[in-house]
């Protein structure tokens, strides 16, 4: 009966209801979350956001803001302001695919590595250290020329330079939780190895592997705008990064066209990277909570009056 | 004498650190008989739950097992395959582990867990495997309307309890049960024990049971083996052993135990601290914390010698024939 009022009070709490946050950097992280939503929102509902169709010349070439085109129009007379829209859709798409690409890479050979050791993690991890020490902006570019100029490439370069950390990250997170209790537990009661893997090992880490996804994904539209810029992206959808090659290569830094050609878009960027370092820094905060020591919950946080444990005495013991 | 179910004959077990060798265990031999109840006793650090490990082969790099051989039901387990060592452990010889708050996965509810140790050895579906779990769950004393329950909702006799129906799911003839009853408050101690005792008698199970706690083995075991430095130091039966003890470190570890019964006296403790196990001493390990240390304990290990009807202790001052 205890049991039972317990139960429906705790139910009662758990009603929906927006919790408050409890630290400095979890309010961050929500309205890094919020950013984000709303430029996830600007990618899907682009059609229906943008003026007009990024590729056709609406306007004439070169022209300042107006009502007709909010930002002016490029050195061919396209939109700028829907160009911008439409580039969320690629910048984020590759992002997100690229980061995607990464964690799991990463995941596996961490994961790997960290819970066989030996010759194994040996020679992984020396793996990853040489792709560490390989200087990456250089090496995205070189491979960039060599693959080729398309989205898929493009994900699979950035993947490629961003892999190793998550994986070395990830590595020494397995180290501390192969030695868990329960891993152990599991082991000696004759789990086989797939099983301590897949269902106790990455549970147990599974906070930092959504932490370093955020982390990849935000150096992934970091470095999808540098290449783009550089001229060494897909010329068919341009992301942000493109517009600001073409910006560049156009001339727009010799007049004022920067301030809305340049301008909006490297704020856009600006702004995505900021979210994600928002989201990010509320999630390695989640997981290791010695960062959220700046100020402490409240009682009323944790659900009102403490409540002592009152344990009644089990009624088995009653009878001996 | 009949075929025992373990027969452990001299085993010793290593752990290389940069420090030198530990000799954790060192040429340990003992056997259990269907439906016994060995109780494993010594402080911290004397190699008892480095025996069961070695005996399921979960020693991992530094640590090594040198050289003895373990026979269990008839068969050496150390002439195994060690990819094949997986089909004993949790099915044949179950393991309670230290430490039950730390054993349950916090992710997965006591009914999964249980679930997950059938299916690991038994080719069942899952369903039925969470059948027998809620039956298992139920015999070692979790109510029905609690087996869903995730490891933090549980009290900590309650997770003790989900370990023991863990290491029971697949009828196992031998349960290693490691400092099963440490941590926990004295009356849910006594609950657990009672458990362990009921299972033993309804199942005919054999136990090993290791504790530092010699009153609390002394309650469930038949037998009693006291460790010391990685040796057995003494061996007999459980009433024996702790009523009347022959070896000076097992009489001291009694003494450190607060009695209900008789006059009330001091609480001893034994002076000097467990060894180091790296150095190797020559002579009696426990020699430099001795009582009745003699000249003889500094230069000769002493063998174990018949103190009695069944009772063995390896100590100088019944050497001789005393």
């Amino acid at each position: 009966m205890v049991a039972a009022t317990a139960t429906t009070t705790s139910r009662r709490r758990r009603l929906p209801q927006w919790p408050r946050a409890r630290s400095a950097g979890e309010r961050l992280g929500r309205a890094g979350a919020v950013i984000l939503v709303l430029f996830v929102l600007v990618a899907v509902f682009a059609p229906l956001l943008a003026p007009y169709d990024p590729k056709a010349q609406t306007g004439l070439p070169y022209q300042a803001p107006s009502a007709d085109h909010l930002l002016g129009t490029n050195d061919i007379g396209q939109d700028i302001l829907s160009e911008l829209i439409y580039g969320t859709r690629v910048s984020l798409a590759i992002g997100f695919l690229a980061a995607l690409l990464a964690i799991v890479v990463g995941t596996l050979v961490g994961v790997v590595s960290g819970y066989f050791g030996g010759l194994v993690d040996t020679l992984l991890m020396r793996f990853v250290d040489i792709t560490l020490a390989l200087p990456f902006l250089p090496l995205l570019i070189v491979l960039a020329v060599f693959l080729g100029r398309n989205i898929k490439t493009t994900v699979l370069v950035i993947s490629v330079v961003i892999w190793a950390r998550p994986a070395r990250i990830l590595r020494s997170q397995v180290l501390s939780a192969r030695e868990r209790g329960f891993v152990q537990a599991a082991r000696a009661m004759g789990g086989r190895p797939r099983h301590l893997l897949r269902r106790h090992v990455l549970p147990a880490v599974s906070p930092l592997i959504i932490a370093q996804f955020v982390r990849a994904a935000n150096i992934a539209i970091l470095l999808e705008a540098s290449l783009s810029f550089l001229g060494l992206g897909d010329v068919t959808a341009k992301s942000w990064g493109t517009t600001l090659y073409y910006a560049s290569a156009r001339g727009a830094f010799l007049t004022r066209a920067w301030l809305w050609w340049v301008v909006p878009t490297g704020l856009a960027i600006s702004v995505v990277v900021v979210a994600f370092a928002f989201i990010g820094y509320a999630l390695e905060e989640r997981a290791d909570p010695r960062l959220r020591a700046r100020r402490l919950p409240t009682l009323a946080q944790f659900g009102g009056a403490p409540t002592v444990a009152t344990t009644p005495v089990p009624e088995e013991v009653l009878d001996r | 004498m009949t075929a025992r179910l373990l027969e452990v004959d001299g085993l010793s077990t290593v752990y290389q650190t940069e420090r030198g060798t530990i000799r954790a265990v060192q040429d340990v031999s003992f056997g259990i008989e269907k439906g016994e109840v060995l109780g494993i006793v010594g402080e911290s650090g004397c190699g008892k739950t480095t025996v069961a490990m070695s005996l399921l082969r979960l020693i991992k790099p530094p640590g090594k097992i040198v050289s003895g051989s373990v026979r269990f039901e008839g068969e050496n387990l150390f002439a195994r395959k060690r990819a094949t060592m997986r089909e004993v452990r949790g099915a044949r010889i179950a393991m309670v582990p230290q430490a039950a708050m730390h054993a349950l996965d916090p992710v997965r509810s006591a009914a999964t867990s249980v679930a997950e140790v059938i299916l690991a050895h038994r080719d069942v579906h899952r369903r039925q495997a969470r059948a027998s779990a809620a039956r298992l769950l139920e015999s070692v004393g979790i109510p029905q309307d609690r087996i869903g329950a995730y490891p933090h909702e549980l009290s900590g006799g309650m997770r003790q309890r989900v370990v023991i129906a863990m290491a029971l799911a697949n009828d196992p003839s031998l349960v290693l049960a490691d400092e099963p009853v440490t941590g926990l408050d004295v009356i849910v101690q006594a609950q657990v024990l009672n458990l362990l005792s009921d299972l033993r008698q309804r199942r005919g199970l054999a136990m090993m049971f290791i504790s530092h706690d010699i009153r609390a083995v002394s309650k469930i075991s038949d037998r009693i083996m006291v460790m010391y430095g990685g040796r057995v130091v003494e061996e007999g039966p459980a009433a024996t052993v702790v009523h009347a003890p022959k070896h000076p470190y097992t009489q001291g570890l009694l003494a450190a135990m607060p009695t209900m019964e008789g006059p009330r006296g001091d609480v001893q403790s034994i002076p000097g601290e467990v060894t180091s196990g790296t150095d190797q001493l020559a002579g009696c390990p426990f020699h430099p914390r001795c009582p009745s240390a003699m000249d003889v304990c500094g230069r000769e290990q002493p063998a174990a010698r018949r103190v009695g009807p069944d009772h063995r202790a390896a100590c100088h001052l019944y050497e001789g024939g005393r």
